[in-house]
């Protein structure tokens, strides 16, 4: 699938997953990738899709392929 | 690790960017207060103090913008644009229905709102200029 979803697009992710894995509150995930509290809060909502440069950033820090972070949702097999 | 450094840079810099144009503005406000120059009297020696206050509003205001990150970037420019346009457009009316059309107040409100619409076609071109590449 190519096309975009009907409807406004949201990119979910497992930010918080990840997050929780590594035993990190979102204060101490916001400074080391040097962001805001407030960022990191909306982004495990699903209310804030970052720029590609933060969704690198992100992954880096996580050790992880962009979208295994972030699911495309113009992908068939992106996670719902 | 720490908890806080990256909120106590931006909030460092946040208080600089305020600060600092008011250690120019003050002392400006105050000579020309002082002053009581009439309407146009002094005038590239006000034009010139108040463009010195913004010139260094504008400077103290970068290291704020790109300490914030994405989203706050982000709302703020969509505060800005929709917030700055819905309240500019409201006190615009309440200007022509209250003051009249013809009013000196509204005659300011339309010269406000041409600086800000020439600024914008500037600031747009600049944008979109620097933003060209190679089409095939």
């Amino acid at each position: 699938m190519d096309v975009a979803p009907p409807g406004r697009v949201i990119v979910k992710n497992c930010l918080r997953e990840l997050r929780k894995a590594r035993s990190l509150n979102q204060a101490e995930l916001a400074d080391a990738v040097e962001v805001s509290r407030q960022t990191i809060i909306a982004m495990e909502a699903d209310k804030y899709d970052p720029s590609l440069p933060m969704a690198y950033r992100l992954a880096a820090f996580f050790g992880v392929a962009v979208e295994d972070l972030f699911f495309n949702p113009w992908r068939e097999d992106a996670a719902s | 690790m720490s908890s806080s450094n990256y909120s106590h840079k931006l909030r460092k810099v946040t208080w600089r960017s305020f600060l600092v144009p008011m250690i120019v503005a003050v002392p400006l406000a105050v000579i020309f207060n002082s002053a009581e120059p009439g309407p146009g009297e002094h005038f590239w020696w006000v034009l010139a103090g108040i463009l010195l206050v913004f010139a260094v509003s504008f400077a103290a205001a970068v290291p704020w913008w790109r300490t914030m990150d994405d989203m706050q970037k982000h709302g703020h420019m969509i505060s800005w644009y929709w917030g700055g346009m819905a309240g500019g457009s409201a006190m615009f009316a309440w200007l022509v229905a209250g003051a009249g059309a013809q009013s000196d107040a509204v005659k300011g409100a339309v010269a406000l709102l041409l600086a800000q619409v020439v600024g914008f076609l500037i600031f747009w071109a600049v944008w979109m200029w620097l933003r060209r590449g190679e089409s095939s």
